[in-house]
């Protein structure tokens, strides 16, 4: 088994559990406000999201520096200065400080929950599209638009969702 | 380059980042009411025992390898900041982790059990370990764009 198989597998799985443990934070979440609160289970289960998508991240930066070592002692270091990898850094780097943000209360959950989704699957994106031709800027420009779309989707859901049922009328 | 300073290079790597996620764990349950102090301990010294292994191979890569070989090759390449900023920037943040880290992991095993009672230690032990994570993060990033440079 290679190197670059392992490294590839690793980040698979990383981003999987990231990008799955997003979709998933956000669905429990909105389901455990349906009815106002968030119970134990709801908040078990929203714990458990949370551990898998930490494991996800440490997976994706561990083995997105096994590339970087793969790349420098393989001599392809041309590759470190590539907008995609340059992109998927900084998108790390964002989720990184979202949930930091998040925990002291210091970021507002619409646009927390905005910038997680979006940078997860923003990453996703990244990895797939091996043959993207945009510059570093091109790339965060059109993340930046994305959150604000995301934001304003989810926004849409939650006020869908979280509607009041009318009581039955007899 | 040999396979001992391949070796090296990636062993350097390897432990800085795990001794950087090592500290972001300890940052992120300092941020919390209820602290898991057993978890805070261990990551701490996880962190602390994987930023002096990287201090050491590191130290060693640049003394004996680095100087002769590779800084040459990013003077007279196209990306000459990537040794008189980036490097020359990690030199000296080099210095601080190891000290930072282990004044981190002696104020939790002193401290730890009291840290939720004392808040004005607890706000300055999250500073501390805040302020390693975003130095260690700086020295990774400034590796890539160091190592980006070599061509």
């Amino acid at each position: 088994m290679s190197w670059q198989f392992l490294l590839t597998f690793s980040h698979i799985i990383g981003t999987v559990l990231g990008v799955g443990g997003a979709t998933f934070a956000e669905f429990f979440y909105l389901k455990a406000l349906k009815d106002g609160h968030v119970d134990p289970e709801e908040g078990d289960f929203l714990k458990a999201t949370y551990r898998v998508l930490r494991i996800g991240m440490a997976l994706l930066i561990l083995s997105g520096f096994g590339f970087f070592v793969l790349y420098r002692i393989g001599g392809r270091t041309e590759l470190l200065y590539d907008p995609r990898f340059l992109a998927k850094l900084t998108l790390t780097a964002i989720i990184f400080f979202n949930a930091l943000l998040l925990q002291i209360k210091k970021m507002p959950l619409w646009l927390g929950s905005a910038l997680s989704f979006t940078s997860w699957y923003g990453a996703l994106m990244l990895g797939a599209w091996r043959g993207i031709d945009a510059s570093y800027f091109t790339i965060l420009a059109s993340y930046a638009g994305a959150v604000l779309m995301v934001a304003f989707v989810l926004h849409i859901i939650r006020k869908i969702y979280l509607k009041p049922i009318p009581p039955a009328s007899s | 380059m040999s396979t001992l300073f391949k070796t090296l290079l990636a062993i350097h790597v390897i432990f800085g980042v795990v001794g950087v996620i090592a500290c972001a764990g300890v940052w992120m349950n300092m941020l919390k009411q209820k602290l898991p102090v057993r978890f805070l301990k261990w990551s701490s010294a996880i962190g602390l025992v994987s930023f002096i292994a990287s201090w050491v191979i590191g130290g060693y890569y640049y003394a004996i390898y680095y100087g002769k070989a590779v800084k040459p090759i990013i003077q007279k390449g196209q990306y000459p900041w990537g040794h008189s900023v980036f490097m020359e920037a990690k030199e000296h943040l080099f210095l601080f982790l190891p000290f930072l880290s282990a004044a981190m992991l002696v104020a939790l095993l002193l401290a730890g059990e009291h840290l939720e009672a004392e808040a004005p230690l607890k706000k300055a032990l999250t500073w501390l370990v805040g302020t390693i994570v975003v130095l260690g993060a700086i020295m990774a990033l400034s590796g890539i764009i160091i190592s980006g440079a070599v061509r």
